[in-house]
């Protein structure tokens, strides 16, 4: 209901906007009309009077030879309800899009997958490149990959996502960035920088989200110009040893605000101006303005959601990484810097419903990062209670919510098939539903045949994060180093509740 | 003259002895009259005052009693003696504050002796940390009353040397032939004299009893160690309402030895004892013994039946002004059958608690009744949240225990230990938990899962472990007993301590 009196509203913005764009052309370009849009944008190279409004929908596939005419003029492209996605076809081409020194772009609701950004040869590059003005607006950039080899001294060449030249004015609200940038398949990730952005001029960035799920890309930005960062989240994921990669190289100027970097190294601390309120789960990361969280879990997770970019019936953005309730990130940003719309919402006009009571405190507070959640708490008995993996019956988990704090056990095994028992204690579950806690493993005990006991000792074994998304249903995320042991998730369903309490769903 | 003066003396000899007998009835009346008690206050544990304060006793007409105060606490310097009480009525109590007797070091010979014209009372007293040199720390010839004491690591040992030992040495009481004892609301803990493997036949740790013995409410603990058999009776011995428990015993341990005296049983629980003391007393009835082969056969004696008898933190009433010394017991659980099962003719007024006996509903079926047994065990049924939480072992930290009833069944998850040393986890479900707080369940283990090293999950599956059974005294306290006889597991049971109680479900406490 909320989203047709919003869809209603937007179309009445742009009816009584219309006479106000009356310099702007409008063109529709056909579903998926890689001809027609390489014509339209060729005739506002000579437009220079005129906006030029290109409404896409649909799949354009786009082969090496396929580099759009570069953007002199002001050019919007904004897909449709049936959302446009640019598809590299061979990789695509070097550059698909460049816009010059006096041209402005506008990108929106449209997603860039399948292009492969290595370069053979070298030269300039960069899917996007940048010399005037670039506004993304509801883009997402999933699996555009360069596989790059290094050997010394240097490595094979990449073009970046996005290069926004020193003359360039980059803007960005509602970016989403996926498992693409440049893997080393030979060599270090921690050389050859940028394949995500390069900038060199103005980058101001909000409402960001980078996901790597594995640790093996170089880092995504390059930073020489002045790039501000705001409600971003960051994430990389990777079996090895986490901090791993660094996200940013950056001798320009870097600021960074109510955002959330997780996985990543802590080089990138040094040269950073933090602004407050930003949450690195790094330990080793120096930041440290006000509010700043830094060494704990950002307990981020890559879920499906149900986001809403221009009501569209098919969404480009199907992913986001979601803080659970029991984050640090949730509803504690500054909210002086809280933008009107997260990352998920419809934002035309930039019309949010930001910021939300994420914690179930009463008072809603913006969160840190590009994702807003939204109030869900379990009335009752909440959490507490005996839960087991549909998946993979005989482990089980059991929740005890106390006065003062709440204990997880987990009772499982190790990769050897021996038992294992794992225990989390943690602050009290948020929101009725939501924790991270730190695990220990007891160690040492024996019970002898007579039934003598020895007592145990308990070693730091990783960390525990739960979220119910139900009375019944939830997520059990486990992290640990611990030899015979490793991190990964799995859905946990109620198994019992406790007598007298239940629970009760808001 | 020979005639008149027997005549006069005809006459005289019954007014004369009636002033003979009214000059003894003066005797008799005035002494009564002039007898006077004297109170004597020894703060600060001061030695030197209560040897002056027994010395001052003895200085005293016999016909005079003696109160003397104790408050603090007594360090007993090495050699130091006490006066013997050879006549008189003493007594020695402790104040508000309760009293502590030790020894700073080495070994304390008779503390107290008392002479066959002598009376002794002591109470509010603990005794505790004094190794005891032969013949040990009390020596009763008069009339001795201990009440409310507790005698805790109180320890002696027999000297055996060319085949021979110093059998009755470094015992806490000696009773002899002309001595009259009465011991009620005592309490003795790990204390005894100890022995060595040939002393099976080496009785009377705690009380060598030659004259006439009363024991009543009194409990002897005994976690651990060497301590021989705690009594050995040649002369008269009543025991009611006691509870006596050994655990650990290193030796095969007899509560109680007799060579030729007699002696009555009622109303008590004898466990971990081996049996020979039940040929050597009589049942008046109502006694529970765990062991099996004891030939006890009084009126509904109970023998071969687990006690559940529990020793726990208990709130006592000997010292409602002041600190108290009492502060564990051997408590019945409410699933146990000492409770409301005692005799009502034999059932003492006090308990080792109080001086005042209830006879309370203790299993919670409606019906109350007098409990078997020092303790008289106070109700506890659990409400509102009851058992569910989390548990753990306080005598062997890193054991845990939690227990989720549900509103169909109740399950009990033990994450512990092998025999080996591995982590294990065993669990029970089904059974409903008694209005006493006792659930009994069938346990399974789980088998053959895995987390992978990539974090993904193997199934596992459940086989037959064995039984668990959680017996919970209450809202915070209980037991938990296992049975198995898989690889790698054995049988016992343990005390288990409330860890947590679940937010917004408290445990209560009541009828």
């Amino acid at each position: 209901m909320i989203r047709k009196i919003r869809h209603l509203i937007a179309a009445l913005c742009v009816l009584l906007a219309t006479p106000l764009l009356a310099d702007t052309l409008v063109f529709t370009v056909p579903r998926g009309d890689l001809t027609t849009l390489k014509a339209r944008l060729l005739e506002a190279q000579n437009e220079r009077a005129h906006a030029t409004h290109l409404l896409v929908e649909g799949d354009f596939r786009i082969g090496p030879a396929d580099e759009m005419p570069s953007i002199h003029t002001d050019v919007a492209i904004i897909g449709q309800h049936a959302p446009a996605r640019f598809i590299g076809r061979d990789g695509g081409p070097a550059t698909l899009i460049r816009v010059e020194g006096h041209g402005s772009l506008v990108l929106s609701n449209i997603g860039f997958e399948g292009f492969d950004l290595a370069v053979v040869g070298g030269g300039e590059g960069g899917l996007l490149v940048n010399r005037g003005f670039v506004q993304l607006n509801q883009v997402q950039f999933k699996d555009n990959i360069a596989n790059i080899t290094c050997g010394l001294p240097v490595c094979t060449d990449f073009k970046p996502l996005v290069t926004n030249a020193e003359s360039g004015e980059l803007r960005a609200f509602q970016l989403s960035v996926v498992d693409s940038g440049a893997t080393p398949i030979f060599g270090s990730v921690s050389h050859n920088p940028g394949a995500v952005i390069t900038n060199a001029g103005t980058a101001r960035l909000t409402n960001f989200q980078l996901y790597l799920s594995q640790d093996a890309f170089a880092p995504p930005f390059m930073n020489t110009g002045q790039m501000w960062l705001r409600h971003v989240s960051f994430q990389s994921e990777g079996d090895a040893e986490p901090f791993q990669g660094e996200f940013i190289v950056s001798p320009g100027r870097l600021q960074l605000s109510n955002s959330i970097i997780a996985g990543f190294g802590a080089d990138w601390c040094d040269s950073v101006i933090s602004a407050g309120y930003n949450l690195v789960d790094n330990p080793q990361c120096g930041i440290s303005a006000r509010e700043d969280i830094v060494g704990r879990s950002a307990g981020l997770r890559w879920r499906e959601i149900d986001a809403d970019w221009r009501g569209s019936e098919e969404q480009i953005l199907t992913h986001a990484l979601v803080p659970i309730a029991g984050s640090p990130a949730v509803d504690s940003a500054n909210g002086d810097w809280c933008p009107d719309a997260s990352l998920q919402e419809h934002s035309y006009l930039h019309m949010g419903d930001r910021p939300f009571d994420g914690d179930g405190d009463g008072v809603a507070r913006c969160d840190r990062g590009a994702f807003e959640i939204v109030k869900n708490v379990l009335q009752t008995g909440g959490i507490n209670g005996l839960y087991f993996n549909p998946n993979a019956d005989g482990h089980y988990v059991y929740i005890a919510d106390t006065r003062y704090n709440t204990m997880v056990m987990w009772t499982t095994f190790d990769a050897n098939r021996r038992q294992a028992w794992i225990f989390g204690i943690a602050d009290k579950a948020v929101a009725g539903r939501s924790l991270i806690a730190d695990a220990y493993i007891n160690r040492d005990g024996r019970v002898s045949l007579s039934g003598q006991f020895d007592p145990a000792t308990s070693e730091h074994w990783g960390r525990i994060e739960v979220e119910m998304t139900s009375c019944d249903q939830g997520q059990f995320a486990f992290f640990s180093e611990t030899p015979g042991f490793a991190s990964g998730e799995f859905e946990i369903v109620r198994l019992a509740h406790v007598k007298r309490l239940g629970c009760a769903n808001d | 003259m020979t005639e008149r003066m027997s005549s006069v003396r005809k006459r005289l000899a019954p007014r004369l002895n009636g002033l003979l007998l009214c000059m003894c009835l003066c005797a008799v009346f005035s002494a009564s009259l002039f007898a006077v008690t004297h109170t004597v206050h020894v703060n600060d544990g001061s030695v030197p005052g209560l040897v002056a304060a027994l010395e001052e006793a003895a200085g005293r007409p016999p016909s005079d009693s003696t109160v003397i105060v104790l408050s603090g606490k007594f360090a007993l310097p090495v050699g130091q003696g006490i006066p013997s009480i050879f006549y008189g009525d003493v007594t020695i109590r402790g104040g508000a504050s309760a009293a502590v007797v030790t020894a700073e070091e080495g070994w304390v010979g008779p503390l107290f002796d008392i002479g066959e014209d002598a009376r002794l009372r002591l109470a509010n007293l603990e005794f505790i940390d004094i190794r005891l040199e032969w013949p040990g720390l009390i020596e009763n010839r008069g009339e001795l009353e201990i009440n409310r004491v507790q005698f805790q690591k109180i320890v002696g040992i027999t000297l055996c040397r060319n085949f021979g030992c110093y059998q009755y040495a470094g015992r806490i009481i000696t009773n002899h032939e002309t001595g009259q004892l009465r011991v009620d609301g005592v309490s003795f803990i790990d204390s005894g004299a100890g022995g060595n493997l040939i002393d099976k036949f080496n009785f009377g740790a705690l009380l060598r009893n030659l004259g006439d013995a009363t024991l009543s409410n009194v409990q002897v603990y005994l976690p651990s160690g060497l301590q021989v058999a705690p009594f050995a009776n040649e002369g008269s011995l009543e025991i009611v309402n006691g509870s006596f428990y050994s655990r650990e015993a290193v030796l095969d341990r007899t509560l109680l030895g007799s060579m030729s005296g007699t002696g009555t049983i009622a109303n008590s629980i004898v466990v971990g004892f081996t049996p020979e003391w039940c040929e050597v007393i009589q049942s008046l009835g109502h006694n529970l013994v765990d062991n099996s082969d004891c030939p006890l056969s009084g009126e509904n004696d109970l023998v071969g039946v687990e006690a559940d008898l529990i020793f726990v933190p208990v709130e006592a009433n000997w010292n409602p002004q002041g600190r108290e010394i009492l502060t564990n017991a051997l408590e019945p659980l409410a699933t146990s059958v000492a409770v409301d099962s005692g005799a009502p003719e034999y059932c003492t007024a006090g308990s080792l608690l109080s001086s005042d006996r209830m006879a309370l509903d203790g299993d919670g079926d409606g019906v109350s009744g007098c409990d078997r047994g020092a303790v008289e065990r106070v109700p506890a049924m659990l409400d509102k949240g009851g058992i569910n939480g989390l548990y753990f072992n306080p005598q062997a930290d890193g054991h845990y225990v939690y227990i989720a009833e549900t509103t169909y069944t109740t399950m009990v998850m033990w994450t512990t230990f092998d025999n080996q040393g591995r982590q294990a986890w065993v669990f029970g479900i089904g059974g409903e938990v008694s209005p006493s707080g006792r659930l009994v369940t069938e346990a399974y283990i789980n088998r053959n899962g895995a987390v992978r090293l990539d974090g993904t999950l193997k199934p596992a599956n459940a086989q037959p472990w064995g039984r668990l059974e959680v017996r919970m005294q209450s809202c915070n306290q209980g037991r938990l007993i296992f049975d198995s006889d898989q690889p790698g597991f054995g049988s016992g049971e343990f005390p288990i301590q409330r860890l947590a109680i679940v937010d917004l479900l408290e445990c209560v406490e009541g009828p």
